[in-house]
């Protein structure tokens, strides 16, 4: 016997349903916080940059608090991770290899619940910070790595395993969490590294156990020309722009242009010899 | 299309239809009636209408406007916002469709997936009616099957940041394979970081080759976002995707997968 299609879900898709609570949950968020701000019905012209943010825009994404009891005030969570971004890129850029957290922060026992109130941004913050043990920001990149990879490839099959919709669920259910990374706020400083450039010392902060802030203490001088990124990023050999009428292309991948840019673009000299070349 | 072609006529086909704020040519190597040109634009127009944030009648644009729910929108919609959310959690935040401000006057934008998504659609519709070497270019978003001619890779140029006219290189591909480009050269600086709320300006051009142009669209906005961490996230993340960088200060970076593609 068949199972009734779901009119709103006919792909039988188990991710539907988690996704669009979440969603529901971040848009409602974004629309109680906007209503205090000024941007709302704003326009803009092509070209001109948006009006900056009043001030505590930046709060907007977190959900207004309610019922929520007290806690340390934290940063907006993707701060947090884009700070550790910064800072993992810091370190791996430079040559940094390993960071000690302070012995008081490596007896801390961290906490299993993962989650915050944002989902994304903050689930690659805390998927490092989880990390009870001294690591070196190697290790942590790749957890956060490996995490991330398992969530995307749960994410990406549809045939509905658990540990995705747990996830999902998880993110779902935020904002009951206390310390995301089994440190107490303060601040934090790394060993102090010499690599090609000079000595690096990296200090983070703590805030709310989430890490809101990443300083290069000491920021050597040197050629940051010849930075490679990582082991699979190389630079690219071909520096010199090519004329498109020697390349023989039969396409133009570009930011998107519009219907008037198009007018302009290589992509309509394509299309021309195209067009004239399929009519009948 | 030619006025006078009726029937089953069988041939190679090219239309350049203009749609959701863009042109989208349409290319067609293999043997194609008239219909499989027909389905296509009338695809597209069937998103511009339900998902266009330029039109505040549209579907989405009621919904960002909060004048319908969730319960209004059809399956088709909320698949879009299933992705989004997918994306969103995937890119840690660097996609948002909920930060961005959208024409309409509400924060919901989609229209960074949705070009993608239609895109990879298009060229769904065009496999159903037999083609099987095509290219479809939607504003320099670029989905591919097959070769260009038996025995010979599609050449995709990417476009130059900074020389409009020029190519800063040429990759070679076989389809599937879906090639978008993320910058602000074309349209100012129109792509905002969700965590700041201010226009990213980091690097001058991010170029994404994978699979899927759903996919690598909405990927060479959120590394167009990170930055040079990106490349970081994506080698991490998605393996099966190459990127190719370029900095403001005239720097090219490719992650090492992308020698596929040359």
């Amino acid at each position: 016997m068949d199972t009734p299609r779901d009119p709103r879900n006919p792909a039988g898709d188990p991710l539907l349903d988690p996704r669009l609570a979440r969603f529901a949950e971040r848009s409602a968020a974004h629309r109680n916080a906007t209503q205090n701000t000024t941007r709302t019905g704003t326009t803009r012209t092509l070209g001109a940059p948006p009006p900056p943010p009043p001030p505590g825009q930046r709060a907007s994404r977190a959900p207004a608090p309610t019922a929520r009891t007290a806690r340390p005030r934290r940063h907006h969570a993707a701060q947090g991770s884009r700070a550790l971004a910064l800072g993992l890129s810091i370190g791996s850029t430079l040559g940094l290899t390993g960071w000690m957290y302070a012995a008081q922060a490596a007896d801390q026992a961290s906490t299993t619940s993962t989650t915050s109130s944002d989902s994304g941004t903050a689930t690659a913050a805390t998927t490092a910070e989880t990390t009870n043990d001294a690591t070196t920001a190697d290790t942590v990149a790749s957890e956060t790595a490996v995490d991330t990879q398992s969530t995307t490839d749960d994410a990406s099959d549809t045939s509905g395993e658990s540990t995705a919709e747990t996830t999902t669920a998880e993110t779902t259910t935020a904002e009951t969490t206390t310390s995301t990374t089994g440190l107490a706020d303060g601040t934090y400083t790394g060993d102090t590294f010499t690599n090609r450039w000079g000595d690096v010392q990296v200090e983070i902060t703590v805030e709310g156990g989430v890490i809101v802030d990443v300083a290069a203490l000491q920021v050597p001088d040197g050629d940051h020309k010849s930075v490679e990124i990582n082991d699979q990023a190389v630079p690219y050999l071909e520096s010199e722009a090519l004329a498109a009428q020697s390349a023989d292309i039969d396409t133009v991948s570009g930011a998107t242009y519009t219907s008037e840019g198009y007018r302009q673009s290589l992509q309509t000299a394509i299309d021309d010899a195209r067009a004239a070349a399929t009519a009948s | 299309m030619s006025t006078l072609d009726r029937g089953t006529a069988r041939r190679p086909r090219h239309h350049v239809e203009h749609v959701m704020g863009m042109a989208v040519s349409i290319d067609v190597r293999s043997a194609v009636t008239v219909d499989a040109i027909a389905d296509v634009v009338g695809w597209l127009h069937h998103v511009d209408a339900t998902f266009s944030t330029h039109k505040p009648n549209s579907p989405v644009s009621r919904f960002g406007l909060g004048e319908i729910g969730l319960d209004d929108l059809d399956a088709e919609v909320l698949g879009v916002l299933a992705l989004c959310e997918e994306l969103h959690q995937d890119t840690r935040g660097a996609f948002d469709a909920l930060s961005v401000p959208a024409p309409n006057g509400s924060r919901f934008d989609p229209s960074g997936v949705v070009k993608g998504w239609a895109i990879e659609r298009c060229v769904h519709i065009l496999e159903a009616h037999g083609a099987t070497d095509l290219c479809v270019n939607a504003g320099g978003d670029v989905a591919i099957r097959g070769e260009s001619d038996p025995g010979q890779p599609w050449r995709v140029g990417i476009r130059h940041p900074a020389l409009p006219q020029s190519l800063a290189t040429v990759l070679s591909v076989r389809g599937p394979v879906g090639v978008a480009t993320s910058g602000t050269y074309e349209r100012g600086a129109h792509i905002i970081d969700p965590t700041t709320g201010e226009p990213t300006a980091g690097l001058a051009s991010v170029t994404i080759v994978g699979p899927d142009i759903t996919y690598a669209d909405a990927y060479a906005t959120s590394v167009f976002v990170m930055g040079l961490e990106g490349l970081t996230w994506l080698h991490d993340t998605h393996p099966d995707h190459a990127a190719l960088v370029i900095t403001h200060d005239d720097r090219t970076i490719a992650t090492r997968n992308l020698s596929t593609y040359r």
